[in-house]
């Protein structure tokens, strides 16, 4: 019985210990200097450093440089790398003239160590075909690049399909790469750590559809974001599922309720609005910000005609106009086959500063939102638009309001 | 009972039973084929007013955006990563009029020539304009369409570009082969419509006859399968050829049979 309560009371102690710690932690500001919590020897290491790169530096000045500033190297030039107060230049067959030239270059006797290397960086470089190829091939890449230290290429495949790459592909693979400087090994997908906003850009992994976030919230208990439901079907006969949704390439989430009604004759809730959640199933993190630094503080889903509303969208940005009509039923086209007839739309003119398009494809998903006061109010979301009379911006835009969404779940994030 | 008689007989039996499976997929394409056909005669919508096509108003002196109320308006506000740009697979002949032995080529696109097949930037559909490259109008005869042509990297005057001219649906569709090809969308697109990927060709090769032909302005001579294809015709000379074999044989089967 003591035990029992010596093992209660330690627990209630750590756990009233973490808490100065916790709060410590949540007031970190963008702003603070940490520099006094590097470890001393990362500091000595850095200032033993500071000649080595200073010839760096140097080195890098000298290389000719393309329109977007990227260095054209010398086809002698294999790489570099920094050991200890040293730049270690690599060079193919360096000869005595061709190191002074390199010490020329970077101004620096003291700090330079050659190394021979038996493949120029241009070479290396020039692999980077094989990555493209095996891409083209559907196999998902992590990081490809030139491993400097190594001379080498390296192509880092997910597990999943560097194992299947491996089984169908290894003898054709071995006989490509045989001779080739290449090094292919099994990676894990990259995860990004975005905060995503309301018209940040994101994509069907699937079909490749370009989309826009509309507003971060919460769906079933998990962090998503609400996006448009055209372009967002199930996909796959056999085992159909929802399609994954890349952020800036990378796997964010899963969608995991979509809705855009297909059928002409149907009728009932299914046909009302046109969104998808998207369950964020990595470290992107859902937010109540639209682009512009504007904050949602709360929804206004119905609005009367005539009220002014603002738009973002990850492709023509932001655009301001006027409800025109409320509670359309619109017929629109993914323009090849399917063809969505979607109720309870909203219809609005809309434009933007520079008069050109004030809506276009990638829109779809952005948020629609107003002025309530001070506060910024989430009205809905982008869904469709109108083809302009030719000469014309595009204008006429259809939206989604988002009671749609709230009714089946979704928690629009207000602070 | 033999070895011999049962080796006979089983590979009887097996000449049989792929005579059995090539004449059933035979008779299923054949069929669908005809099927197909008649439905679409029975299911022609009617339309109120007479639309050009069934006034056999030649294809020169059609107002063709009498047909601009068929298609879409709204669009989807999506962005599709296409490539619009492609080597055409195949010589493109372009003609004033359907052509005879004697008629000219106005127009020719070479084999290799860079073309932007699907066409861009837009305002409607990302995948297709009316009326230009492979969205083509159908014509009163089959394998024939009406339409503006490719428009080419170099060289090509927009003047060009805005006349009208005949071409060989087949040519259309070798370059709509390579478009699907080299575009994830129109695949996963086409995926989405679940009838496999020649369908899906056949269809967008095919846009405007659907679409005339939903409103019950025109049954399109290409929309009709082809009951005597490729396919059917070897099938039908494979069927034919071990018949032969069969009968030929015949003497043989009997008496190892007995």
């Amino acid at each position: 019985m003591v035990k029992k309560y010596t093992r209660y009371f330690f627990s209630l102690v750590l756990v009233l210990l973490m808490i100065p710690q916790i709060a410590i932690a949540s007031n970190s500001n963008r702003y603070e200097d940490f520099t006094n919590t590097t470890p001393k020897a990362i500091v000595e290491a850095m200032k033993l450093q500071e000649p080595a790169l200073q010839a760096y530096q140097n080195l890098w000045n000298s290389f000719e440089k393309d329109e977007s500033g990227t260095p054209i190297y010398p086809d002698d030039y294999a790489g570099e790398y920094i050991s200890k107060d040293k730049l270690v230049i690599m060079l193919v067959d360096p000869s005595q003239s061709l190191k002074e030239d390199y010490i020329k270059r970077s101004k620096d006797g003291e700090h330079i160590k050659f190394e021979n290397a038996s493949y120029s960086l241009n070479y290396l470089n020039s692999l980077s075909s094989v990555a493209q190829q095996l891409s083209d091939q559907n196999y998902r890449i992590s990081v490809y690049g030139v491993d400097r230290k190594a001379n080498s290429f390296f192509i880092s495949i997910i597990q999943e399909d560097y194992e299947k790459l491996m089984k169908n592909q290894s003898l054709t693979l071995q006989k490509t790469i045989e001779n080739l400087p290449i090094r292919i090994e099994p990676g894990a997908p990259n995860t990004s750590t975005s905060a995503l906003w309301g018209g940040d850009r994101i994509t069907n992994e699937d079909n490749g559809a370009g989309l826009s976030v509309g507003i971060g919230g919460t769906y079933g208990g998990n962090n998503a974001i609400l996006t448009a439901g055209h372009s967002n079907e199930k996909v796959g006969i056999f085992f159909p599922r929802y399609p994954y949704i890349q952020y800036l390439s990378t796997q964010t989430g899963q969608v995991v309720y979509q809705r855009a009604n297909t059928s002409s004759s149907a009728t009932g809730v299914g046909t009302l609005g046109d969104f998808a959640v998207v369950k964020l199933t990595g470290s992107d993190t859902a937010t109540n910000k639209v682009y512009g630094g504007v904050s949602i503080t709360g929804t206004y889903s119905s609005v009367p005609v005539g009220t002014t509303i603002y738009k973002y969208g990850a492709t023509s940005g932001y655009s301001s106009g006027t409800v025109n009509q409320i509670s359309l039923t619109v017929t629109y086209s993914d323009g090849l086959f399917t063809t969505y007839t979607v109720s309870g739309l909203y219809q609005s003119s809309m434009s933007n500063s520079s008069g050109t398009d004030a809506i276009a494809g990638g829109d779809s998903g952005g948020p629609v939102y107003m002025k309530d006061g001070t506060a910024y109010k989430l009205h809905g979301i982008v869904t469709a638009r109108q083809e302009p009379m030719s000469g014309y911006p595009a204008s006429i835009m259809y939206s989604t309001p988002i009671y749609y969404a709230v009714d089946a779940g979704f928690t629009v994030k207000t602070s | 009972m033999s070895n011999q008689f049962v080796t006979k007989s089983f590979l009887w039996w097996c000449v049989v039973l792929i005579l059995i499976i090539l004449f059933a997929f035979w008779a299923y394409r054949t069929g669908t084929a005809l099927y197909h056909n008649h439905q679409l005669r029975v299911q022609l919508p009617t339309s109120t007013s007479d639309s050009p096509y069934r006034q056999q108003v030649p294809m020169e002196q059609m107002d063709l955006t009498a047909y601009d109320t068929f298609f879409p308006k709204n669009f989807a506000a999506v962005d599709y990563p296409l490539t619009h740009r492609i080597e055409t697979p195949v010589t493109l002949r372009y003609y004033s009029e359907i052509p005879t032995d004697k008629t000219d080529v106005v127009l020719e696109i070479a084999k290799g020539t860079t073309i932007i097949a699907v066409p861009e930037n837009t305002t409607g559909s990302a995948f297709q304009v009316e009326g230009y490259g492979y969205t083509s109008y159908p014509t009163y005869k089959e394998g024939w369409r009406y339409v503006r042509p490719f428009m080419t990297t170099e060289g090509m005057d927009q003047a060009h570009n805005d006349q009208y001219y005949y071409v060989r649906m087949d040519s259309l569709e070798a370059v709509l082969d390579k478009v699907v090809e080299v575009n994830k969308p129109f695949q996963a697109a086409i995926r989405q419509q679940g009838g496999g990927i020649n369908k899906g060709k056949h269809a967008i090769a095919r846009y405007i006859d659907n679409a005339l032909y939903q409103h019950g302005a025109y049954l399109s001579p290409d929309l009709f399968y082809r009951v005597v294809d490729r396919w059917n015709t070897m099938l039908l000379s494979a069927i034919g050829l071990i018949i032969v074999l069969l009968l030929l044989n015949r003497g043989t089967w009997i008496r190892k049979n007995k």
